[in-house]
């Protein structure tokens, strides 16, 4: 290589081989190895700047680079004179900054000549180690000692790990790769440390204190797995975490949630038996999952920085069933890119998307929950069971007829948006207005408002008879039904009538209403609002008396509940007045032709107007009935927690005189008995895998829903 | 508040006038403001005009810091001849200036590196001061690396 000449090369030569020995140490520090070695030979001043060179690198893959014979221990033999040579005539006048070898050792444990070369290090105030001796044990000298060190590498020693931190109080980083470290159990603190990687060490246990721990890896042994437990509760501040091959017990994310808050990177690959990983944690930046095949859900995000989520991937998680991400800057494609392994699949308060596709064979849980940018989702998921939506649905017409729509397309709307949930087997619908809206009517008065809130809520469910006639019922195969509607103060037969024609042929249908709308509230809502449930049993399909009923039904295809209903049961709880249970059963009797009986059950704790107003009711209308009240039994026998107590009443058609047997806690005229506690299907659709016995209704997921408690005595 | 202008003079008695807040980029003229306010002009003995005017224009620069990096190596790579570079790590190195050290010291090991012995001590002015022989018993003591 030729250099091209100018006229700055003419000036005086003396100024370049003056060249500051800091200069050339500098220029020296770009260099490899064998070109600092070349140096040496340039000139007398520079072998003196080269044996002063402030970092010293043995690297026997370039040693052996040149044609050498011989065996592997000879060539072993060979570097270990050459780095006892190149030691003698090294003379480092300031600090030396690293000392590196690598090498390949194998089958010495103990060499005087190594053993000089690490003295000769630890003398100069060596800052940087990085020692590698391939597949060996060598054994660490026991006076290694260092105040200076601040990074030691380790790869293929033998040596007391605990000595080793006490005798550095220095160190701030720490890797140790396929190294013995004499004892099983290992406990540490250190106030120094920042980074520690430990890769195939043999250990049972570590315990590690240190308050300024940032970065922790761990790789296990790939195979054999080999159990080991770590114990970083005591590392407050770590914000790297990379756990490799881990076998540590199913609970260690868990155990670990208080260290871990401020994690920024999460890296878990290999790790066969760890299964639920909740790290809920506004920094996380970064999180890779692979591998790990005993992991069934990860509840992993909140965050508020919108762009930091796409860093979160998921590579080859194929066992991950759930994934929840809550208020974070996710972009529709990262949603379609990303679902590669899931089961089940949470979006909470993501406002960055706006148009989701989600294409997935095996998906079986979807919620997309106040998205509210969300304008379209494409959702296509042959496996799914349970689907969750929270959000606008009509966003202007309502309110720009000010509660009296005349509006068709928004029935039509509605109708075709229920149609989708066609073939569901359970669907709850929540109609809310929310609390910006009443208040942008804020010159109404409150009452006025509050009314306004009422018609529009139930008149988009009230679906005009003219449409009715003329369209099929969007929801034939549903089963279960549930409505609830915030602003309602009770249950109108034409809004049943209605949701029966959305829903010809349901299970139970299921009416509530009341401040709060998610489903865990139904239950807190006993005591202040209403909530009615309707059960349904149907006759066979009849055909020769089909035509014996004239209302309705006659061009289409499938006849609605009026031709097969047999039993209503009526559950409810407090609010329902007997005018409204007396225009229901009217209701229900005037339009069912086969109905054979209507129950109504209510809660205990209105014990008192069951009896003395709802039974007369049924003593009147019912032409032979028998009655029965059952309170049921007490909290205790099952579930700690407040249960709530049934009143149980049924009136069966039954040619037997009418005979009332009236029961009490308390007043004890029986033994209670609990004979089975049942979740009705509608809520096992939340939890497919859910336990039905009443042992499973202890559990967090349940405790909440023990509205569905039936005890039969 | 008006900005305080420092006046740097080369070896060769030039002038140069630069803002503070940049000046103080290099640490010997942050010490020197530090200690007496730095008042008068500020002698560099050892750097001159013409690498003084390059030190000056790359303190001068306007970078954003992410792209500070890709700046100094643009700044390094258009000056390129060994001699330069040699004269900016001197000045970087009597101003205390890392970055730019850094940088040029980089791009000559970056150019030396492929080069031969000789060509090594063509273009650092180095005079083989050794005999042969001597040569030839370095040489079998680094056989490996030749």
């Amino acid at each position: 290589m030729k250099k091209k000449r100018n006229r700055r090369q003419q000036r005086p030569m003396d100024r370049i081989s003056d060249l500051p020995d800091p200069i050339v140490h500098h220029i020296m520090s770009f260099l490899t190895t064998l070109d600092i070695t070349k140096i040496s030979i340039l000139s007398k001043r520079f072998f003196f700047l080269w044996s002063s060179f402030p970092a010293i690198d043995f690297d026997q893959s370039t040693f052996i680079a040149q044609p050498s014979k011989g065996s592997l221990a000879s060539v072993a033999n060979a570097f270990l004179d050459h780095i006892q040579n190149s030691i003698r005539i090294r003379r480092i006048d300031t600090v030396l900054s690293k000392f590196r070898v690598k090498a390949t050792l194998k089958g010495i444990y103990v060499d005087p000549r190594f053993d000089s070369a690490i003295e000769f290090a630890l003398e100069n105030g060596v800052r940087t180690m990085d020692l590698d001796l391939g597949l060996t044990k060598y054994r660490l000298p026991v006076s290694f000692a260092s105040k200076s060190i601040n990074v030691l590498s380790l790869n293929g020693f033998r040596f007391d790990l605990c000595d080793l931190i006490t005798a550095c109080p220095s160190l701030g980083v720490l890797n140790l790769t396929s190294c013995e470290l004499l004892q099983d159990y290992v406990d540490f603190s250190s106030e120094t440390l920042t980074e520690i990687s430990l890769r195939c060490c043999d250990v049972k246990f570590i315990k590690i204190k240190a308050l300024n721990l940032r970065y922790f890896l761990f790789e296990g042994k790939h195979r054999p797995a080999r159990h080991c437990r770590i114990d970083l509760l005591k590392c407050e501040n770590v914000r790297h975490l990379y756990l490799y091959h881990l076998v540590n017990g199913h609970g260690w994310i868990e155990e670990h949630a208080n260290s871990l808050g401020k994690l920024e990177t999460f890296t878990l690959n290999g790790c066969q038996d760890i299964q639920h990983i909740r790290v809920w944690n506004e920094n996380l930046e970064r999180v890779d999952i692979s591998n790990c095949p005993s992991l069934v859900s990860y509840f992993g995000y909140k965050g508020t920085d919108r762009n930091r989520v796409c860093n979160i991937r998921f590579i080859a998680s194929s066992r991950i069933v759930e994934l929840s991400i809550a208020d974070a800057g996710i972009t529709d494609e990262w949603v379609e890119a990303q679902l590669a392994s899931f089961g089940s699949l949470r979006l909470v308060a993501c406002n960055s998307l706006n148009k989701v596709k989600v294409v997935h064979e095996k998906l079986q849980e979807l919620e997309l929950y106040d998205c509210l940018r969300l304008i379209e989702a494409e959702i296509d998921t042959p496996q799914l069971l349970y689907f969750k939506y929270r959000g606008v649905y009509v966003r202007n017409s309502i309110y720009d007829t000010g509660g009296v729509t005349q509006n068709n397309d928004l029935f039509y709307g509605l109708r075709k948006l229920l149609s989708f949930f066609g073939h569901c087997q359970s669907l709850k619908v929540c109609c809310s207005r929310q609390k910006g809206i009443a208040a942008s009517n804020d010159n109404h008065k409150h009452t006025d408002a509050r009314s306004w809130q009422y018609r529009a809520s139930t008149e988009e469910l009230l679906i005009p008879e003219d449409i009715r006639e003329r369209l099929v019922s969007p929801l034939y195969d549903l089963q279960h039904f549930e409505i609830h509607i915030t602003s309602m103060d009770k249950i109108e037969t034409d809004l049943v009538d209605s949701l029966l024609w959305l829903s010809p042929l349901p299970k139970t249908l299921h009416i509530s209403f009341g401040l709060k709308d998610s489903l865990q509230m139904i239950i807190k809502i006993y005591d202040h609002s209403f909530f009615i449930n309707l059960q349904f049993a149907y006759n066979e399909m009849i055909t020769g008396e089909e035509e014996d009923n004239p209302i309705c039904c006659r061009s289409k295809p499938i006849k609605c509940w009026r031709h097969y209903l047999r039993r209503v049961e009526i559950q409810s709880n407090d609010n329902v007045s007997p005018d409204n249970v007396d225009k229901l059963r009217k209701y229900f009797h005037q339009n069912a032709m086969m109905l054979e009986s209507f129950c109504f059950n209510k809660l205990q704790g209105f014990y008192e107007n069951v009896v003395t107003k709802s039974v007369p009711l049924k003593v009147e209308s019912m032409p032979s009935a028998a009655v029965q009240v059952i309170p049921p039994a007490q909290a205790a026998t099952s579930a700690p927690h407040q249960l709530y107590h049934y009143l149980t009443i049924t009136i069966p058609f039954h040619p037997q005189p009418y005979s009332c047997n009236i029961s009490q806690p308390g007043l004890g005229t029986s033994p209670i008995r609990l004979a089975s506690a049942v979740l009705p299907p509608a809520r096992q659709r939340y939890r497919p895998a859910a336990p039905m016995a009443a042992d499973g209704l202890k559990e967090k997921n349940y405790f909440l829903e023990q509205d569905d408690l039936q005890i039969y005595i | 508040m008006s900005k305080k202008t420092l006046t740097l003079m080369s070896k060769d008695k030039q002038l140069f006038n630069i803002e503070e807040h940049l000046a103080v980029q290099s640490v010997t003229i942050r010490n020197m403001v530090k200690e007496d306010g730095a008042s008068s002009v500020i002698p560099l003995p050892r750097v001159d005009s013409e690498t003084l005017a390059l030190v000056i224009e790359y303190l001068n620069r306007q970078q954003a810091p992410e792209e500070d990096e890709d700046y100094v190596k643009k700044f390094v790579d258009e000056r390129g001849e060994i001699p330069t570079l040699l004269e900016l790590a001197q000045a970087a190195l009597d101003l205390d200036i890392k970055k730019l050290m850094d940088a040029a010291c980089m791009k000559v090991a970056d150019l030396i590196k492929d080069f031969t012995l000789e060509e090594v001590r063509e273009a650092l002015r180095i005079e083989n001061d050794r005999t042969p022989e001597e040569e030839k018993a370095i040489r079998d003591e680094f056989q490996w690396a030749f």
